[in-house]
């Protein structure tokens, strides 16, 4: 047992600490407000090879871990929770969708190797009005014709949606299966019919663009499904299951970042003659607060771990999940108490954190429906 | 075209808090590459970016921790990586004597340098004459503050954008050349991802010290320790003999001199 980040581990989280200090940290608030996605960040942290951080060199990958990536998540998170999710996304749910699919090698490269250094963005596409905690419940379908497919539907709440190149499309071939019929596609930005609906308006993770998404009659090419139908739902499921650990490490470090400015602050502000750190109330709610966040690392590296060395890893992500984004909440919403009507003031950065905290609960499956997931695998 | 950066591992003060008169202790502080040879690699790195050709390799004195900060060099994107072997405290001169005879060994195996970059001044020492010494060792042509370093003209010269106090200067140069970096005038890469995998793995050359007696540290390190801080302007008014008698004994006083 080992609970050592390695060399090239420290490196690279040094690499995106810096990049999220110097890069992401100037003007977060600002675009916060504006809502504004920083296309050139995004790009610019891409040269790294953030995104292809746990993809094989052969796919266009930059070849380390699930836990290199982990760590990136968790770094940019501290600063700014909407470019994690915006990176989480893409690398996970997107790239995941098609390194986890049955597709030829070929087609992989073709769809993996653009995101990794950023020069494209990928998207996720399985949510519909209509299927949300209940992935299976959706309407969109494909109907073979030729060697192509004709896609009709619509999906929902995507993030990088407005932005993406490349969206993986989940539909059903034939409504009568249900998921028995569940396929994806990747769709490219521009296909005749693909279209960008509604952009949400988003109480946190601002400046991720989230969106609505119709398909009215877009033809793919049948090499572009990566899940056979019948494959579809697995590959979601899989797919979901690692983006869980993204969400986690994007909860800690939106945890992380807004705890340490809360110790920060404490040690400064002075009340009743002397630092509110030295309040033996708040420091002891502290050393909660810490122990918690140690927690819920420990929880989402070994996720990532198992993953990386090939054990299961559904309930783990799903536990690292639920505990990553109970703990962001709970430190978010502390940490704007410590800072008093301070932490009320956007210039502080914890109310956005707050903010951004809650929906870490939310996407990728609620935390109900982790608990879902985890009493399944007890009774069973 | 073969680029020599000097880079040092320096311990990282940033937290570092003592007390007048209390005594330096490295304990607890963390290493780092000093920040002004990040900037002498990345400047190598441009030119490297222009003619890809260039082969860059990184030179640090030290024992095996400053392999790190070789590793740091390597993932930035630098060729090649020597460890001049040492250990315990050296004087700049000797340090800088030792070097000289590193870089004659890096050049009998890669081939003359024709630029040897090494960062003004370390964050922690701060003598900032390395540059200056290899220049006179070596009989090369020093620049100084370098800010800004580009390749011109056919056959080419180096363009050197230089730091001076009301703005800058611009110079060109033939080779070989020994370059001071200081802040650059533009940003330092990121080093890639896959980068810090291959350079975590790549060889690091080691290269044994043949110190003759003039690379031998001619000062010796009693000890380091924040001096002490007068709270008033003295001036001693005596004669030359007592008074340098009374300065002395003030400066051991405030810990200064302690012998
Ligand atoms: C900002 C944002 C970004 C998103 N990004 C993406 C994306 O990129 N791609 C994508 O496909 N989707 C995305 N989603 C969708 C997200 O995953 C869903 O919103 C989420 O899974 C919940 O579905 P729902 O909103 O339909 O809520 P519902 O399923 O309607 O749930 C409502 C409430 O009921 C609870 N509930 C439902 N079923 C059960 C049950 N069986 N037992 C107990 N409680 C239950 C839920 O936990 C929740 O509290 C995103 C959503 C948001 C808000």
């Amino acid at each position: 047992m080992n609970f050592e980040l390695t060399q090239e581990q420290l490196q690279l989280q040094q690499v995106a600490r810096e990049f999220a200090q110097n890069k992401l940290l100037p003007g977060v608030i600002e675009r916060d407000e504006t809502s504004v996605f920083p296309v050139d960040l995004f790009k610019e942290f891409g040269k790294t090879g953030a995104y292809g951080l746990p993809f094989p060199e052969e796919f266009g990958g930059a070849g380390g871990s699930y836990m290199d990536y982990v760590l990136a998540v968790e770094e940019v998170s501290k600063v700014d929770g909407a470019f994690g999710i915006s990176y989480s996304v893409d690398t996970s749910l997107y790239g995941g969708s098609i390194m986890n699919s049955s597709a030829p090698d070929a087609i992989k490269k073709k769809f993996l190797a653009p995101i990794t250094y950023g020069e494209k963005i990928g998207s996720f596409g399985l949510t519909e009005h209509s299927a949300g905690s209940d992935a299976a419940g959706q309407t969109t379908v494909a109907v073979k014709k030729g060697d192509k497919y004709v896609i009709n539907g619509a999906k929902c709440f995507n993030t990088n949606g407005p932005l993406a190149d490349f969206t993986v499309i989940y539909s059903l071939t034939d409504p009568a299966l249900g998921t028995k019929g569940m396929c994806a596609f990747v769709v490219e930005k521009g296909t005749p019919g693909f279209t960008v609906g509604k952009i949400e308006n988003k109480m946190g993770i601002r400046t991720a663009q989230v969106s609505e998404l119709h398909l009215e009659n877009v033809e793919v090419p049948e090499e572009q499904m990566i899940a056979k139908p019948g494959e579809g739902f697995k590959l979601a499921m899989k797919t979901l299951d690692g983006g869980r650990i993204g969400v986690a490490a994007q909860g800690l470090g939106i945890a992380e970042g807004a705890f340490e400015i809360a110790r920060t602050y404490m040690m400064q502000r002075e009340q009743f003659g002397k630092p509110i750190a030295k309040q033996q109330y708040l420091a002891f709610k502290m050393a909660e607060l810490q122990t918690k966040i140690e927690s819920a690392r420990m929880m989402v590296y070994r996720a990532a771990w198992m993953k990386d060395n090939g054990k299961p890893y559904t309930v783990p992500a799903a536990m690292a999940k639920m505990t990553c984004t109970n703990v962001a909440m709970e430190v978010t919403t502390e940490a704007v108490q410590m800072l008093g009507g301070n932490g009320y003031m956007k210039e502080y950065h914890v109310e956005r954190m707050m903010r951004d905290a809650k929906i870490t609960q939310i996407y990728e499956g609620t935390n109900e429906i982790q608990k879902l997931v985890i009493s399944g695998q007890l009774f069973r | 075209m073969n680029i020599i950066v000097c880079m040092k591992q320096v311990y990282d003060l940033k937290d570092l808090k003592l007390k007048a008169g209390e005594e330096f202790t490295p304990q607890g502080l963390d290493r780092r590459v000093n920040p002004f040879d990040v900037f002498a690699l990345e400047a190598a790195l441009t030119v490297k970016d222009q003619n890809p050709q260039t082969k860059v390799i990184v030179l640090s004195m030290g024992a095996e921790h400053t392999e790190k900060c070789l590793i740091e060099g390597l993932s930035m994107g630098a060729d090649k990586a020597y460890r001049l072997n040492s250990s315990g405290f050296l004087d700049t001169v000797a340090t800088s004597r030792r070097l000289a005879q590193a870089i004659h060994k890096i050049e009998k195996a890669e081939g003359m340098a024709d630029i040897i970059i090494t960062g003004i001044q370390s964050t922690d020492s701060g003598n900032g004459i390395v540059a200056c010494m290899l220049s006179r060792i070596l009989s090369r042509t020093l620049v100084s503050s370098a800010a800004e370093i580009s390749l011109t003209g056919n056959p080419s010269k180096l363009e050197i954008v230089k730091r001076c106090p009301d703005g800058f200067e611009k110079t060109e140069h033939d080779f070989p050349l020994i370059i001071s970096a200081t802040k650059l005038n533009h940003e330092v890469r990121y080093p890639s991802f896959p980068r810090i995998r291959q350079a975590n793995q790549a060889k690091i050359n080691i290269i044994e010290p043949s110190p003759s007696k003039k690379a031998m540290s001619s000062t010796e390190l009693i000890r380091i320790a924040k001096p002490g801080r007068r709270s008033r302007n003295v001036i001693v008014n005596d004669d030359v003999q007592a008074g340098t008698q009374i300065l002395l004994r003030m400066l051991q006083e405030d810990n200064i001199f302690t012998r």
